[in-house]
């Protein structure tokens, strides 16, 4: 198993949580995960980068991992960040994340071609939330200005494992509490989260949300192709509402996986690659 | 793709930048401990080949704290056929691991006084006296907790055992086993309180009987209990905790290593090579004490009583609980 890329844990001037995999080859695109409720900026997608070792996909790829806390952040405010804070890697990544004291990552850095966004459960609403969100701020730059730059957050392709975005089953709190191994009176925690509140399936963040991006999505399909999802559901999933969007491409399930398990590849279970890679999971 | 010795330099720049460099003017002991496992990190990275160049710059010479040495040995042979892959996937977890509430929880169990040790005690044990469905928590009073909550949940597993994160890892020894036991009684003694109010909150056993009952049922009557747990503030006045007997005090600032700064920036000056850490065999795990768990849980019973919390006959029926429980 060779080593294809570099990791760089970010603080100080970038937001303190994220985590970048810089590859050691040169890259072509961009890949942002944003993980769900209770899972940790890489850990949830540990295995990703073991792609690389013999999809040259993932080796031309540098990974981003979205860090936040999930039972203290709100949906809105860490999709504000994302949104935020995107084009600062994309589509050139600062030079001194691959660059240290003359020391190169890699020999060329080119700027990326190819963006995606790829969200787990809780992270599924974030990246949704994110596009939505800077889908409207485009289309209300352009009524004043007509030449607003495009944000290249719309330039993406959305890739999202079982998301929340129809809220919770009725125990699906407990269940993602009890498929991460999480500690059951620690659902304390858990009910303190702004989150706890906005994936009721009858949260009116949720309903604005679906509403708006179907709304944009019917206006204009070609201007805001980003909001279309591809998505990929567990199946059985006891934790989420699997319901997709008017706009979403047609969904896809995979039998014998659990919503925790779904977005983890192994050296039998290749769909996460695959579906990352094409928007399908074969 | 660069030479592999660029490569591998670029990596261990990297995890100096990242990790090391924040900690070269450690502000506490916990600090002093984590420079101490990089430098371990270094040392099995080096030798791994998943970081190349012999000398790091900031971590030599940097003493491993010596109530900590044994439990910061790593077994070679146990590690040195890690492929470097894997050796990465170890060390981003390591990372990872190490949350906000997480240090806080490592701080306190193993550097905080006996004073704030206590006192944070007292906070969970306020909570867990107080927890009842339409209880009104401040978000402060759970963030005042969450090390005991989540900071004492950790990803590391066994896999993590021969490596120098080990000493942190959910299947190392207990790190102070007085203070470990006190905090799992305490954590059960919370979770005994939902499980109490959720088993009151269940259907009838008729009800539970029916051929239509949900399986999720369970979780969801749980569910709808933690529901009626109101979460308010962050305003004032909304606190229904009974206060604490002493007014909190902001906590000390813990007494760094001697001179390890000041040894730290001595070796980046010098630029001196690597030095080969002795290494040892795995650790034993300590045996555990027996009826400690239950002494700790009348103490606090008792205390819970003495503060008014639990009546006599709360008291009573609870200890009869304790004593008769396996």
């Amino acid at each position: 198993m060779a080593v294809t890329h570099a990791v760089r844990h970010l603080a100080e001037r970038y937001p303190a949580g994220w985590v970048l995999f810089v590859s050691h080859s040169t890259p072509h695109r961009l890949v942002v995960f944003v993980h769900g409720f209770k899972g940790r900026a890489v850990t949830t997608w540990l295995r990703f980068p073991a792609g690389a070792e013999d999809r040259a996909w993932w080796r031309e790829s540098d990974m981003l991992y979205v860090g936040y806390d999930s039972t203290r952040d709100s949906i809105a405010g860490t999709a504000t960040r994302l949104r935020r804070e995107l084009p600062r890697f994309f589509p050139d990544v600062p030079r001194e994340l691959v660059e240290i004291d003359g020391l190169r990552a890699r020999e060329a850095n080119p700027p990326y071609q190819q963006l995606y966004l790829v969200g787990h459960s809780l992270g599924g609403v974030i990246v949704r939330r994110a596009a939505c969100d800077a889908a409207q701020e485009w289309r209300d730059d352009l009524t004043t200005d007509p030449h607003a730059a495009r944000p290249s957050l719309l330039d993406a392709k959305l890739r999202l494992f079982s998301p929340a975005s129809a809220g919770f089953r009725a125990a699906g709190w407990l269940g993602v509490a009890q498929a991460s191994g999480f500690w059951r009176a620690a659902n304390l925690c858990l009910r303190r989260s702004p989150a706890f509140t906005d994936l009721q399936p009858d949260s009116k963040f949720l309903a604005d949300t679906r509403r708006r991006t179907e709304e944009l999505c019917q206006q204009d399909p070609d201007r805001f192709r980003a909001l279309r999802a591809a998505l990929l559901w567990a199946n059985p999933d006891d934790v989420v509402l699997s319901e997709r969007y008017d706009s979403d491409f047609v969904d896809d399930f995979v039998d014998g996986t659990s919503h925790t398990s779904v977005c983890k590849p192994t050296s039998e279970y290749l769909a996460p690659w695959t579906f990352v890679e094409t928007g399908r999971s074969t | 793709m660069p030479a592999l010795d660029q490569a591998g330099m670029f990596r261990l720049r990297a995890f100096e930048s990242d990790w090391v460099l924040p900690l070269v003017d450690p502000t506490d002991e916990l600090d002093s401990l984590l420079l101490a496992e990089a430098r371990l990190w270094i040392d099995i990275g080096c030798s791994l080949g998943y970081f190349a160049g012999a000398a790091t710059r900031l971590t030599d010479d940097v003493d491993v704290p010596e109530r900590f040495a044994s439990r910061l040995k790593p077994a070679r042979h146990e590690w040195s056929d890690l492929p470097p892959a894997l050796f990465q996937q170890r060390l981003v977890e390591a990372q990872s691991d190490l949350t906000r509430d997480r240090q806080e929880y490592l701080r306190l169990l193993l550097f905080a006084d006996t004073d704030d040790w206590e006192r944070a005690l007292e906070s969970l044990d306020r909570v867990t006296g107080a927890l009842r469905p339409g209880t009104q928590l401040r978000r402060e009073v759970v963030d005042d907790i969450a090390w005991a909550l989540e900071g004492a949940e950790s990803d590391l597993d066994a896999r993590h055992q021969s490596l120098p994160a080990s000493w942190r890892s959910v299947s190392a020894p207990v790190l102070d086993e007085a203070r470990a036991g006190q905090l799992a009684s305490r954590r059960r003694a919370l979770a005994e309180q939902f499980e109490h109010y959720a088993q009151a909150a269940a259907p009838t056993s008729t009800e539970a009987q029916k051929p239509a009952a949900d399986p999720s049922e369970p979780l969801a009557t749980l569910g709808s209990l933690i529901e009626q747990i109101e979460l308010v503030g962050p305003y004032p006045g909304t606190v229904t905790l009974p206060a604490p007997a002493d007014p909190p005090r902001p906590r000390p600032r813990l007494r760094p290593f001697a001179d390890l700064a000041a040894k730290v920036r001595a070796a980046a000056r010098r630029g001196t090579g690597w030095r080969d850490l002795p290494l040892a065999p795995s650790f034993p795990r300590p045996p555990r004490s027996g009826g400690w768990d239950q002494i700790e849980t009348l103490k606090r019973l008792a205390d819970l009583r003495d503060q008014g919390i639990l009546t006599e006959k709360e008291f009573e029926q609870a200890k009869r609980d304790a004593l008769n429980r396996p």
